[in-house]
């Protein structure tokens, strides 16, 4: 009897076959981990002023805000509402924070795990059911230089957490319900514009989205001035970015703006992720402005007569509204009239009544 | 071969027969019974302007719009100023109308673009109505005509796909012109085949007697005679009438 062997060789190359293909296969996690939830908690409100977007537990801070945040070391606040009693230390057992990279996955179970941070007790407030925290933002984000907001490669989460359980029996199991702030000061991607076409009151785009994979919408920037292609929407106009609408996938729309007929308009497109930041912009079009004309024109082009206004004969813009007041307070005087004239008989009714009752 | 009813059979049938006919009565005669004050009046139906005219036939109206109608809905409060074979109303209408068209480019070819320039209307009426409902509650026919005539004003405006008021040669579009209109319609008494629904509507809202109503309307509202937009129309509708 043989015994069959499988070469080592074929084993290893096996491993790394699936290896290679579990990696190339696993959806890249884009936008980090959602924070803890537990049914513990009914609900986390977070706040960090300045921000872009708060979204249930998450605030996202992108380019614009980072300066000032860290400039003036602003504090962000959480605010815990519980649904049991945490102001024994049987319930509650501490609160903290730890950093992430966007993308990492890590959750941390304070404070057994390292990475973890104390935050002391008189940041944090607790009343019946509420836990409130406040942290300073640059010992959340362990950053106390602005220049981090210049270089561009900042992503990061960053997770607040409480220590909490139901009941002080021993045994019942410790919930760490979180909150998160998102630091992503890294821009996206800028996508490609392949066509654009202008008329006074709108500026349609197709064009090639951002291959970041945090992009939410794309935007279109547009200037009566030339500008160049590779700069930030700031640098390329003083026009606020008009969003298209619909979701990351759509790759053509159409915005509304004010332009003048025959005139030119550059026009570029630049992607926005999450956190409110864009791209640097396409290279720019030349787009001539297109003239329209709407049903008014139509009608005066054509011979029409009619001048506006008010009034019982053609208007020259001169007739009073008041041909309309006139007929409403001609209306309220007959209505006067006729409700005087019901109320008399009336009244001449009940007299008559009367009289004859004392005749009797 | 069935046999032929007896006369027993033939007065059970006549009895039956009467007392179905009077329970229908009974509604109607509820109705009529009740004093009423006045009419409230929904109605929806195409509008078409004569802007035309003004250009002989096909003109701007045609080629803007592709002649489509505007979609219009109008409210009507009535109140009876006399009643008795039948019932005089002066009554107050308040209107409105759409219709919409993409703009063109300067050499009149359309826009991929899709914007739309609109123009509306709202009209304001004042009536003098006459309902021959004497019949209908009367004699339980459930039918009353009804005829109105009276003043109108419409106020228009047409806007740019921004939403301004278009603006041509300093002339902006938008105003209001006089007219008159008259009506005739044909009202369907709905307490007629329902009375216990009807006068369960009566104690809980008050409308003693509904319908529901088809009217044709010749409306000239062109300043009387004045020229320029001509918003005069022939155009029918229908409706839902509740009288308290």
């Amino acid at each position: 009897m043989t015994r069959s062997t499988i070469p080592i060789q074929s084993i290893l190359g096996a491993l790394v076959v699936a290896v290679v293909g579990v990696s190339l296969w696993a959806p890249v996690e884009v936008d980090a981990r959602a924070p803890t939830t537990s049914a513990l908690v009914e609900n986390v409100q977070p706040t960090l002023e300045p921000s872009f977007l708060t979204d249930g537990a998450t605030v996202y801070v992108g380019i614009n805000e980072c300066e000032r945040l860290i400039s003036e070391n602003r504090d962000f606040q959480v605010t815990f509402r519980t649904n049991v009693n945490i102001e024994t230390i049987e319930t509650f057992d501490g609160a903290f924070y730890y950093r992430d990279e966007r993308g990492g996955g890590a959750r941390l179970a304070c404070p057994d795990e390292s990475g973890c941070n104390d935050i002391p007790e008189d940041d944090i407030v607790r009343d019946n059911r509420n836990i409130e925290l406040t942290v300073p933002i640059r010992d959340l984000l362990g950053r106390n230089n602005v220049a981090v907001c210049e270089e561009g490669e900042l992503d990061k989460s960053l997770y607040t957490q409480v220590r909490i359980r139901e009941a002080a029996a021993i045994g019942a199991e410790w919930r760490r319900p979180e909150a998160r702030v998102v630091f992503d000061l890294v821009r996206p991607e800028a996508p490609t514009l392949t066509d654009a076409f202008a008329t006074e009151f709108s500026i349609s785009v197709e064009f090639e989205g951002s291959t970041s994979l945090d992009v939410e919408r794309h935007a279109v920037i547009f200037s009566s001035e030339s500008f160049d292609g590779g700069v930030t929407p700031a640098q390329a106009t003083s026009r606020t970015p008009r969003v298209v609408e619909g979701d990351v996938d759509v790759d053509s729309g159409r915005v509304t703006v004010e332009l003048e007929g025959g005139s030119t308009v550059w026009v570029a497109v630049a992607a926005r992720d999450k956190a409110g930041n864009y791209s640097l912009v396409s290279d720019p079009m030349e787009v001539a402005v297109t003239s329209t004309i709407n049903f008014w024109d139509v009608y005066r082009d054509g011979g029409g007569s009619e001048e506006g206004g008010h009034g019982c004969q053609v208007a020259g813009g001169d007739a009073p509204f008041g041909s309309l007041v006139w007929w409403l307070a001609a209306l309220a005087m007959i209505a006067a009239w006729w409700r005087g004239q019901k109320t008399s008989t009336a009244r001449i009714a009940v007299r008559s009544s009367q009289g004859k009752r004392k005749r009797r | 071969m069935r046999r032929p009813m007896s006369s027993r059979q033939r007065g059970k049938w006549t009895i039956a027969f009467a007392c179905f006919v009077m329970s229908l009565g009974w509604g109607a005669l509820a109705a009529a019974d009740s004093p009423t004050t006045g009419v409230m009046e929904f109605k929806l139906g195409p509008y078409l302007p004569d802007v035309d005219a003004e250009f002989g036939g096909d003109g701007p109206y045609q080629e803007f719009f592709g002649g489509r109608s505007m979609t219009h809905g109008e409210f009507q409060l009535d109140y009876h100023l006399w009643q008795g074979f039948g019932k005089l109303s002066v009554g107050g209408h308040l209107g409105y109308g759409r219709v919409r068209g993409k703009v063109l480019a300067e050499d009149g070819e359309e826009l991929e673009a899709g914007e739309r320039s609109t123009f509306r209307i709202i009209p304001l009426r004042t009536s003098l109505i006459y309902r021959y409902d004497y019949s209908a509650m009367n004699h339980n026919i459930p039918l009353v005509p009804v005829f109105k005539a009276g003043l109108n004003y419409y106020m228009w405006r047409i806007t740019t796909p921004g939403g301004d008021t278009a603006i041509a040669d300093g002339a902006r579009a938008s105003g209001g012109k006089p007219g008159w209109h008259a009506s005739v319609g044909l009202h369907l008494h709905l307490n007629f085949f329902d009375p216990r629904s009807s006068a369960a509507f009566d104690m809980s809202w008050g409308m003693k007697n509904s319908y529901i109503f088809g009217e044709y309307m010749w409306s000239r509202v062109d300043g009387f005679g004045g020229g320029g937009l001509d918003l005069s129309s022939n155009h029918w509708s229908i409706g839902l009438a509740f009288e308290f």
